[in-house]
């Protein structure tokens, strides 16, 4: 066990590193990379959140944008009423219901088809959400402002200014990282990990596989409404794009490019290619997607378990030697 | 007959797939502590019982009791949480995790807290010393930290008895445990068996004759879904009969 307590305690050193650089980098650089990273916060509980899914329980689901997007939209309608905290609240459980009911519909299937009903919940959505008869409440291809709810902590309140977004979604990608990575490690972690390896066996083994699904794909919903939640408040704008296959696609692209099963490294991926496209948008321009793709497509010839899980498995071996 | 305990009694269990009767009218007691053997060609119905009694397969008639519980079409996580415990004929392991966690997993089924997300997995009690206990019976200790798909064919399957132990069960269905074994590894699975038969009911479907003849307390053979004979290993070899259908006159 003295092996186990040397690798907690250089994770734990690695992630207060990590923490501290985080927490003091927004002074360096220029604003506009600290909007950038507190952007890659976001996208890194998105990240993290359908990790748990594909990385950790090996279901692959193409409709995350719907749970992102309710959380976005729920947490925008309801600002017009309520403070941050309760519209950030009021999204987050709209996305962890619906992620709940899309979640038992889906899991029945399995493997491609699993990917596919998942993307079909999501593409209707997006349809709807498009559908002029609902201008005036979604705003479809226009999308709507709200005014950003001030943040109330009860007896101060802080305001809406970039500083206090980057340490607010600072925060909550740490609560995320913390809550995930206590999942992941329970005995339904376990669990899970036993059905990406072999859902019959772990039936067999007395599980109930089909709870252990939906609850993952319910958590992961969950932190994808939060991401949505955060994301809305961030632009104070939403749009039905939000449900667009395309979110759905790049958050797969962040958890296998990252390193599937490893939690930080979707977090990394979305930070990888969120500055990939910013740099190919402002230096080069039209082709961001095609370049994009191409990235993909090297990082899954030449390292297969994505940045992280190579890097984990470079360490083992040679550890091992 | 009264004063034994019967662990699994099939009754009137019949199966058909389309026209093609898998299993026919079959009536099958097996008391507790035994050792059973079901031998029998290709296509006589072992595996199809075998599905059936794991709930992988819902029979068209009959009835399954364990311990006298109806187990008929109850879902497999269900009736593994009753004391049943399977190994199957191809490895059916969690071949990215490592030999330790591949055994955690079967331990921990029978834990209270088994599907807790809030605790550390270790802070589960007994679990760690049942893994323990397990890896050295099995003598999978020099390899615990290997991934169980790295391990060859005979320790997948030793592997596999393994993760069938550590949930604690009261009976043991084997299904062709040393199918793709070597003479020598199949000799130390049949000792292994021997060994586990102290302390659990095992029903054991093999091809090996060897293996049988040296773990069996009896033997039932199957023919084309039916019981052809019945009897301790000395009386099935010399069962005529059965030497026509099975052993090769």
């Amino acid at each position: 066990m003295a092996s186990l307590t040397r690798k907690r305690f250089q994770d734990s050193f690695f992630l207060i590193i990590a923490i501290i650089i985080l927490a003091i980098v927004q002074f360096f650089v220029p604003s506009y990379y600290r909007f950038i990273l507190t952007l890659i916060f976001i996208y890194g509980i998105f990240a993290m959140g359908l990790d748990l899914l594909i990385g950790y329980t090996g279901l692959l689901s193409f409709g995350h944008a719907l749970f992102f997007g309710m959380g976005a939209f729920f947490f925008a309608f309801a600002s017009r009423f309520y403070g941050f905290w309760p519209a950030l609240a009021i999204g987050v459980i709209v996305a962890t219901l619906v992620a709940a009911g899309v979640g038992a519909v889906s899991i029945r299937t399995r493997g491609v088809y699993f990917a596919v009903i998942t993307f079909i919940f999501a593409y209707v959505a997006f349809y709807i959400a498009l559908d002029p008869s609902l201008y005036t409440i979604t705003g479809c291809n226009d999308g709507f402002n709200f005014l950003p709810p001030p943040i109330s902590f009860g007896f101060f309140e802080v305001a809406y200014e970039p500083a206090s977004l980057y340490y607010l979604c600072l925060a909550f990608l740490l609560l995320s990282y913390f809550v995930c990575k206590t999942i992941v490690n329970s005995p339904f972690g376990r669990v899970m990990l036993a059905i990406r390896e072999n859902e019959t066996r772990a039936s067999c083994l007395g599980y109930n596989t089909t709870i252990v699904k939906l609850a993952s794909f319910t958590f992961s919903g969950m932190f994808a409404g939060l991401s949505g939640a955060l994301f809305a408040y961030l632009y104070h704008y939403v749009n039905a794009h939000m449900l667009s296959l395309e979110v759905s696609a790049n958050a797969v692209v962040w958890v296998l490019l990252g390193g599937p099963g490893t939690l930080v490294g979707p977090i990394l991926g979305a930070g990888i290619v969120t500055l990939f496209l910013d740099y190919v948008m402002t230096h080069i321009g039209e082709f961001h997607l095609i370049l994009l793709g191409i990235l993909l497509i090297i990082v899954i010839i030449f390292l297969p378990r994505g940045i992280m899980g190579s890097l984990k498995v470079g360490y083992l071996w040679r550890r091992r030697k | 007959m009264a004063t034994e305990k019967v662990i699994l009694r099939t009754e009137k269990l019949t199966k058909a797939f389309g026209g093609l009767i898998a299993v026919n009218n079959l009536n099958l007691t097996i008391p507790e502590g035994e050792v059973r053997a079901i031998i029998g060609p290709n296509g006589a119905g072992k595996s199809t019982l075998l599905l059936m009694i794991i709930g992988m397969l819902k029979p068209t008639e009959g009835k399954i009791f364990f311990k006298d519980k109806d187990i008929t079409g109850l879902p497999p996580y269900k009736v593994f949480r009753l004391g049943i415990s399977a190994t199957f004929q191809t490895s059916n392991i969690f071949p990215n995790l490592s030999v330790y966690e591949n055994i955690w997993i079967a331990a921990q089924s029978r834990c209270k807290g088994k599907m807790n997300p809030l605790i550390h997995h270790r802070r589960l009690k007994d679990v760690e010393d049942r893994v323990e206990r397990i890896l050295k019976r099995l003598n999978l200790k020099d390899l615990a930290e290997e991934p169980a798909g790295k391990l060859s064919h005979g320790d997948q399957r030793v592997l596999e008895v393994g993760l069938a132990l550590a949930t604690d069960p009261d009976l043991l269905l084997l299904d062709e445990p040393t199918s793709g074994m070597s003479p020598k590894e199949a000799a130390e699975m049949a000792k292994l068996i021997k060994e586990l038969s102290k302390e659990v009911s095992i029903v054991l479907v093999e091809h090996n004759m060897d293996v049988v003849m040296r773990v069996a307390d009896k033997i039932t053979v199957l023919d084309k879904g039916k019981i052809l004979a019945e009897g301790t290993p000395k009386m099935i070899s010399d069962n005529r009969r059965v030497q026509e259908v099975y052993l090769g006159g």
